[in-house]
């Protein structure tokens, strides 16, 4: 009985410990769009003057790190499960990254207006993620 | 009084450290109230550990590890002092790369090059203060943390909900993430290094039978509201985050908790109360692991010593904190480590807690104040919980992180 506990104990440990490629995807989906979301409030709160400056940019910085991780962890994920959402989902998390770079510069030049077409920007490359089936965590 | 009041407020104060934060701070965000079951289960197992570990220490006059090297042996020994050197090791990088991180938040430079002055900066500290100032001081700014508190309540806590979370629920999916988020927070809670470090404390302040009653209270009462702090972090992460749709990966994630409640001072704040908490548990760990292994090989270990008349106890910590600050300096991400070594923690629970099941039941070292069935069974529990979580920590590790 306790081999019998242990054994299973173990057998739903491993079990989990290889991911389908579909799972790679939506996994680095929802990192995305959590980053999405991040790149978004720390823009607000440095509009509305609740985040300084320095701080700002570091998040959008790690975001940008974040971003191109999830991107290079698609790009060398095996491909025969989901090959058409990861050639989809490619280029608009390279847009992404491009907007967030942008707000990054943006805040830098402490120019508000740019930082506010960015974060419209950001908004409408969410919608299209979300199409491809993207979510992010729900409890 | 005094005594008592000093007791709960640093433990209030240094409640607090980088596991804690971290691990709240995304079980908020991720599962809003559905882990306060795991804070909870963890706080009374700590509450019970350090009452125990003071307890030996009053009426013995042994630390932990001492007891534990006299009443089993040196070849016993050496497998829980081997197990809380590593994990002491790991979390002692973990706290300064909180310190660095929180310094990074602050002023944009790079986290690895400022864990080179944190490091000095405990060095520093560990090298020229005395136990009182380390444990009471930084227990004190580590009040500081009381600002999530403040925030889940200015934030609208929804009671019901909270209350909610104390029984286990499974979320609709992200199991593995819930359950390596349920192990890192009993990890993060149930610190090995405080049973030790609390012990020798006690040795130190000279504490006598008489102070029985200040360990229980301290144990009781400080480590419930030290928890209530951890409890503030949820929450608040709960109720900013989680609604944002925010996981948190990277600190700079987690300081955007603070902002829609201190406006412009909420990142200066988050970054204080997360320097403060890790530079307070950086200063601890080291201190612990010197006490550990003077009193694994008999050596002089009083912090109120000059460094010279104990020389090999400074050399540890001197080379604890100088070993630590490697992997960060060679990019290692501190919140990745901390995360690693709260799946460590629970595996090396168990064999230190296992010698408590013998020592706080043997008359030649706690007398008549020996344990009652209730603390056997607490430690009991924890033991069996140790090595259950112990064998589906790392698959989980691996799965949900």
């Amino acid at each position: 009985m306790r081999r019998r506990a242990v054994a299973l104990l173990l057998a739903i440990g491993l079990a989990g410990c290889g991911r389908s490629p579909a799972e790679q995807l939506s996994t680095a989906l929802e990192g995305v769009l959590s980053w999405i979301a991040t790149a978004r409030t720390v823009a607000d709160d440095w509009l509305a003057g609740r985040a300084p400056r320095r701080y700002t940019r570091a998040t959008l910085q790690a975001a940008l790190e974040s971003l191109e991780q999830e991107r290079a962890s698609l790009t060398s994920a095996p491909r025969p499960v989901a090959d058409d959402q990861i050639e989809k989902a490619l280029p608009l998390i390279e847009r992404i990254e491009i907007a967030v770079a942008r707000t990054w510069d943006a805040v830098g030049k402490v120019d508000p207006a740019a930082v506010r077409e960015q974060r419209q920007a950001l908004d409408g490359l969410e919608s299209q993620l979300r199409a491809l089936g993207a979510r992010g965590t729900t409890p | 009084m005094l005594k008592v009041v000093l007791g709960i407020v640093t433990s209030i104060g240094g409640f607090v450290e980088v596991g804690s934060i971290s691990t709240s701070a995304q079980a908020g965000a991720s599962f809003r109230f559905r882990l306060v079951w795991a804070l909870a289960l963890a706080t009374l197992c700590l509450m019970f550990l350090i009452e125990m570990s003071g307890r030996l220490a009053a009426v013995s006059k042994h630390t932990l590890a001492d007891a534990v090297r006299e009443r089993f042996g040196f070849n016993f020994h050496v497998v829980p002092l081997a197990g809380e050197a590593v994990l002491d090791g790991l979390v002692l990088t973990a706290e300064m790369g909180g310190v660095a991180i929180a310094l990074h938040l602050l002023t944009g430079i790079p986290a690895r090059w400022l864990v080179v002055p944190v490091a000095l900066a405990v060095w520093l500290l560990l090298w020229f203060g005395t136990f009182g100032m380390i444990e009471n001081g930084m227990g004190l700014l580590g009040l500081v943390t009381l600002c999530f508190v403040v925030a889940a309540m200015k934030l609208g806590l929804p009671w019901r909900e909270a209350a909610g979370g104390l029984v286990p629920s499974v979320p609709p999916d992200h199991h593995a993430s819930y359950g390596f988020m349920a192990v890192s927070i009993l990890g993060a809670t149930i610190s090995p290094y405080m049973l030790n470090f609390y012990s020798s404390g006690a040795v130190e302040e000279k504490w006598k039978e008489s102070d029985l009653m200040t360990n229980r209270i301290t144990a009781g009462i400080g480590m419930g509201f030290g928890s209530l702090v951890s409890f503030g972090v949820l929450a608040a992460a709960a109720l900013t985050l989680q609604p944002a749709g925010i996981q948190v990966d990277r600190y700079e994630q987690a300081a955007l908790m603070l902002p829609p409640v201190f406006g412009r001072w909420g990142v200066p704040l988050f970054a204080a109360a997360l320097a403060v908490g890790c530079f307070g548990a950086a200063l601890e760990i080291a201190l612990n692991l010197a006490f550990a292994m003077a009193q694994a090989f008999g050596w002089n270990w009083d912090k109120n010593q000059r460094p010279a008349e104990d020389a090999r106890f400074s050399l540890v910590y001197t080379l604890a904190v100088l070993v630590a600050v490697v992997p960060i300096l060679a990019g290692v991400d501190p919140l990745r480590l901390t995360l690693l070594s709260m799946a460590v923690t629970v595996i090396v629970l168990p064999i230190v807690v296992l010698p408590f099941l013998v020592l706080m039941n043997d008359e030649h070292y706690v007398g008549t104040h020996r344990n009652g069935w209730l603390g056997n069974a607490v430690v009991a529990f924890i033991v069996v919980m140790g090595f259950v979580l112990a064998l589906v920590a790392v698959p989980l590790e691996i799965m949900g992180s």
